[in-house]
C-alpha cells in the first residue's frame, strides 16, 4: 500500500485544474458589481444618532398583535438576519404570522466613543420599545436578542420586565466563564481598561481578527479554496459574497460600552453573579418572570451551549423553553435546516403567548 | 548541461505554469495597447504567482472595491496553494529521483521522514507566504497598531545580545539635569517597548511550538492512513487532500495550544505591552501638539465626553417633556369618559331631558403637570385663564359630543370632582 497515492502526472493535471476553476471563478467574480444584502420589505420608523428602527413589512393579514422586536449584537451587522431571500429569518418569521422590528445600531465613531451599556440599554432600547409600544397601543412587546444582543435583551427584561411580554434569546451568553469559552479564557488577562484608554473606540478589525483566530488555517484560507470549486456558478458566488461582505463589516465598538461589556460580562462574569450596573440599577436575572424561549447552537465556537443554558438556573420565569439547533453560530442565521426550524419555532412559541 | 532526471515532473508543471505567464503578459500588452512587443521571454521561479499577480494588477481595478477585497483573498490563497504544491512536488522529487509513479510511490513509503523533513522545511520558512502566522499579522490592523512613529525606530536588533546589555544600562540610569523629565518620558518609552519585543517574541515561540505541532500531527496522521489504508483506500489522492489534512492538522495543534493559560497569557502580554506603547506614543506626540497650540487627543476626549454626557440630559428632558405630553393626554381622555358616563347615565334613563352641549378639548395646560403626577392627571380648565393655550385650529383639534342632562342625579364628572 502506498501513503499516499498521488502520481507526478495526476498533480500536474489537478494544478493544472485547479488553475483553470479559479480563472474561471476570477471571471465570475467580476461579473459581480454590487454586493446585496437584506431583500425583505422595511420602512424606517424611527431614528436617533446613528441608530435606526426598522419595520419589516408584514406577509400575513393578520400577524401576532403583539410585535417582535430583534435586538442584534452591536459586533457585527444586523442585516445578518435577512442576508438574502432564500436565507433570511426575518421573513421567514413574517411568514410565521410574526410583526418584526429590528434595531440597527450603526457605526460608531469618534463621537460615540463615551457611549456606555446604560445609554444602550435604557436609552436607545427603551426608547424603541416605547416607539412600538406606542404605534400598537400596547404595555409590552416581544422581545427577540440575538447574541450580544441576547444578552442586552435580558438586561433589559431584567430592568424594564413591564416592557417584555415574551423574551427570546438566541446564541446569547449568560455565564461568561464556562471551561470551553475560548474568547473568554483569552480576555481574562487582558488589560481592557489600557486598551480602551488607548484605542477609544474598538476597531471592529481588532474584533475580526480574534474571531478569525479562533480557527486560524480553516477561516483564512482553506475556505477560500474550498470556494474555488463552486465559484462558477453566479448565485453560488453571489451567496459567498454576501457572507463575506457580513464577516468583514464590523462596527468599530463604542469605547466606554466595551469596556464594561468585557469587564463586567467577560471577566467578572458578572451577569450571572448580579454585578452588572446599568446606569444605577443592578441587573438582578431573578426579575425575569416572562415567557422566555433560549436558542442555542450546538457547534457553537463563539458561544459554547453551556454559556447560553445558564439561563435557567439564574431566571424565574415559570414558563421556560430551551430550544437545541443542530449546528453552529453561523449556521444558525443562514443553513437551510435553520430557515425551516428557528422561525416555526419562535412563531409557533410566541403565538401560544399571546394572551 | 543535462537536466537531472528529478526535476521533470516540476520541470513539467512549471513548463505549463510559464505558458500562462506568457499568454497573461501577451494579454496584458494588448490590453496595454503596447505597441512594441516584448521580445524576451520573461523567466520567473514561480510563474502561476505571477500570472495570478499580473491578473490583479490587470483587472483589479475592474472590480467594485467590496468584491476587490474578497478577490484579493481568493489570488492570495490560490498563490499558496501553489506554492504549498511546488514546496511539496520538490519534496518528493528530490526523495523519489525519479518522475516514475513507481518511484514516487517508493519515496512516500520508503523515503517518508526525508520528504516531510523536505516539506516541514518549506512550512517553517519565514518568508513562506502559508506561514499562517505571519497572514494574521500582516492584517490591516496590525499595521496600524505597529505604526509607532518615536519607538519603531527602534527594531528588534536593537535588543540582540550586547545592544541588549547596554539597553538595561540605559533604561537603569538616574534621569538628571534641565532635561530630566524628557530623559525620564525617554527611558519609560524605552522600557515599554522592551516589553513589548519580549512579549511579541514569547509568543513567536509559542507559534513555532504550534507550527511543529502541526508537521508532527501531519507526519502522524499520514502514517496512521497508511494503516487504514490495509482496510479502507482513505489515503489522499489528490494535492488538495494533503493541502485538506494540513489543514486539519494545523487546526488541531493550534487548538492543543490556544486553550492554554500559557497562550491566554502571552497572548494578553503581547496586547497590554503593545497598547502600553500606543499610549505612550498618544501622549509623546499630544506634547508636541500642545506645544504647537494644536488641539490634542486628550483634549477631544474631553470633547466628547461632555457632549455625551449633555446628549444623556438631553434625551432626559425630551423623555419628561414627552411624559408631560401624555400626561395632559391622559387629562383629556379622563374628560371624555366622564362625559361618557354621563352620556350613558342619560340613556339609560328614557325620562331625561335632552340637552346638546359642545365639549371642546382645544385647550391644552403649558407646563402645568409635573411627571410624577401622571396617576392623578388635572382637569381640563376653561380657555379664558392665561396659563392656557388654545391649540392654532381648533375646529380640526376639537372633539365634540352630544351628553344628555338628565333629570335623575348624575356621576358626576372627574372635572368636576377636581372643580371642587
Amino acid at each position: 500500500m502506498s501513503l499516499f497515492n498521488l502520481r507526478p502526472d495526476q498533480v500536474v493535471q489537478e494544478m493544472l485544474e485547479f488553475n483553470q476553476k479559479l480563472s474561471e471563478g476570477l471571471k465570475t467574480l467580476a461579473e459581480v458589481q454590487e454586493i446585496d444584502v437584506g431583500s425583505t420589505p422595511k420602512e424606517q420608523i424611527y431614528q436617533e444618532d446613528k441608530l435606526v428602527l426598522y419595520r419589516y413589512k408584514p406577509k400575513v393579514d393578520k400577524p401576532n398583535p403583539i410585535p417582535v422586536l430583534i435586538v442584534y449584537a452591536l459586533v457585527n451587522r444586523p442585516y445578518m438576519m435577512d442576508l438574502q431571500s432564500d436565507r433570511s429569518l426575518i421573513k421567514n418569521l413574517l411568514e410565521a404570522g410574526q410583526d418584526i422590528y429590528m434595531i440597527d445600531w450603526g457605526y460608531p465613531n469618534k463621537v460615540d466613543r463615551f457611549l456606555t451599556l446604560a445609554d444602550y440599554v435604557n436609552g436607545y432600547m427603551h426608547r424603541c420599545i416605547k416607539n412600538i409600544c406606542k404605534r400598537h397601543g400596547l404595555n409590552k412587546i416581544n422581545l427577540l436578542g440575538v447574541c450580544q444582543g441576547g444578552t442586552l435583551s435580558l438586561c433589559y427584561s431584567a430592568l424594564h420586565p413591564e416592557q417584555v411580554k415574551n423574551l427570546v434569546t438566541m446564541v446569547t451568553p449568560v455565564d461568561f466563564k464556562t471551561p470551553d469559552n475560548l474568547l473568554s479564557l483569552w480576555v481574562q488577562k487582558l488589560n481592557v481598561d489600557l486598551l480602551v484608554d488607548t484605542l477609544g473606540n474598538v476597531p471592529g478589525e481588532l474584533l475580526n481578527w480574534t474571531f478569525l483566530s479562533m480557527k486560524p488555517f480553516r477561516l483564512t484560507g482553506q475556505k477560500y479554496l474550498d470556494m474555488v470549486d463552486n465559484l462558477g456558478d453566479i448565485e453560488t458566488a453571489k451567496n459567498f459574497l454576501r457572507m463575506e461582505k457580513w464577516i468583514f463589516d464590523s462596527p468599530d465598538q463604542a469605547g466606554e460600552a466595551f469596556r464594561q461589556f468585557m469587564k463586567d460580562f467577560f471577566q467578572q462574569n458578572g451577569l450571572i453573579e448580579g454585578k452588572v450596573i446599568l446606569g444605577e440599577k443592578r441587573v438582578e436575572l431573578k426579575n425575569i418572570t416572562m415567557p422566555v424561549l433560549n436558542i442555542y447552537a450546538t457547534e457553537d465556537h463563539l458561544v459554547p451551549p453551556a454559556a447560553s443554558l445558564a439561563l435557567k438556573k439564574h431566571i424565574a420565569t415559570q414558563d421556560y423553553t430551551e430550544f437545541a439547533f443542530r449546528g453552529g453560530h453561523i449556521g444558525i442565521y443562514v443553513s437551510q435546516r435553520a430557515q425551516k426550524e428557528i422561525p416555526s419555532t419562535i412563531g409557533r412559541w410566541l403565538d401560544a403567548r399571546r394572551s | 548541461m543535462t537536466e537531472p532526471a528529478n526535476a521533470s515532473a516540476v520541470a513539467h508543471w512549471l513548463q505549463i505554469q510559464q505558458q500562462y505567464l506568457e499568454m497573461w503578459l501577451s494579454l496584458a500588452q494588448q490590453l496595454l495597447e503596447t505597441t512594441t512587443p516584448s521580445t524576451k521571454t520573461h523567466q520567473s521561479p514561480s510563474p502561476w504567482s505571477e500570472v495570478l499577480e499580473l491578473y490583479w494588477q490587470t483587472l483589479g481595478p475592474s472590480f467594485t472595491p467590496e468584491v476587490r477585497t474578497i478577490v484579493r483573498k481568493f489570488i492570495d490563497q490560490g498563490k499558496n496553494f501553489s506554492q504549498f504544491n511546488n514546496a511539496l512536488l520538490e519534496a518528493v522529487q528530490k526523495t523519489a529521483n525519479s518522475d516514475q509513479p513507481a518511484a514516487w510511490l517508493n519515496a512516500w513509503n520508503a523515503n517518508f521522514n526525508d520528504v516531510y523533513n523536505n516539506f516541514s522545511k518549506f512550512l517553517l520558512e519565514d518568508g513562506n507566504s502559508l506561514n499562517i502566522w505571519q497572514s494574521l499579522h500582516s492584517n490591516g490592523w496590525r499595521m496600524m497598531m505597529f505604526n509607532m512613529p518615536f519607538l519603531s525606530s527602534l527594531n528588534s536588533t536593537t535588543l540582540s545580545g550586547g545592544m541588549q546589555e547596554n539597553l538595561e544600562k540605559l533604561l537603569s540610569m538616574p534621569s538628571l539635569g534641565y532635561a530630566r523629565e524628557w530623559q525620564a518620558k525617554w527611558q519609560e518609552g524605552l522600557k515599554h517597548w522592551q516589553a513589548f519585543q519580549t512579549a511579541q517574541q514569547e509568543y513567536s515561540e509559542i507559534l513555532n511550538k504550534i507550527s511543529l505541532r502541526s508537521i508532527e500531527l501531519l507526519r502522524k496522521k499520514s502514517t496512521e492512513l497508511v494503516e487504514e489504508n490495509e482496510t479502507t483506500p482513505s489515503s489522499p489522492k489528490t494535492m488538495r487532500e494533503i493541502y485538506d489534512l494540513w489543514v486539519e492538522c494545523g487546526e488541531e495543534a493550534y487548538a492543543e495550544f490556544v486553550c492554554t493559560e500559557e497562550y491566554a497569557q502571552a497572548n494578553a502580554n503581547l496586547i497590554n505591552t503593545l497598547m502600553a506603547c500606543k499610549l505612550y506614543e498618544q501622549q509623546m506626540t499630544d506634547s508636541w501638539l500642545s506645544l504647537l497650540n494644536m488641539p490634542t487627543r486628550k483634549e477631544l476626549d474631553t470633547f466628547s465626553l461632555r457632549m455625551q454626557q449633555m446628549r444623556r440630559e438631553l434625551k432626559i428632558l425630551q423623555a419628561k417633556q414627552s411624559t408631560n405630553e401624555i400626561d395632559i393626554l391622559t387629562c383629556q381622555i379622563n374628560g371624555l369618559r366622564a362625559e361618557l358616563e354621563t352620556l350613558k347615565a342619560a340613556k339609560a334613563n328614557p325620562n331625561s331631558v335632552a340637552t346638546t352641549t359642545t365639549t371642546k378639548l382645544a385647550v391644552i395646560p403649558v407646563k402645568a403637570v409635573p411627571a410624577s403626577k401622571s396617576a392623578t392627571p388635572p382637569t381640563p380648565k376653561k380657555a379664558t385663564k392665561k396659563s392656557m393655550m388654545t391649540l392654532p385650529d381648533s375646529s380640526s383639534n376639537s372633539i365634540s359630543s352630544t351628553s344628555a342632562t338628565a333629570s335623575m342625579p348624575t356621576p358626576p364628572s372627574t372635572s368636576d370632582k377636581q372643580g371642587k
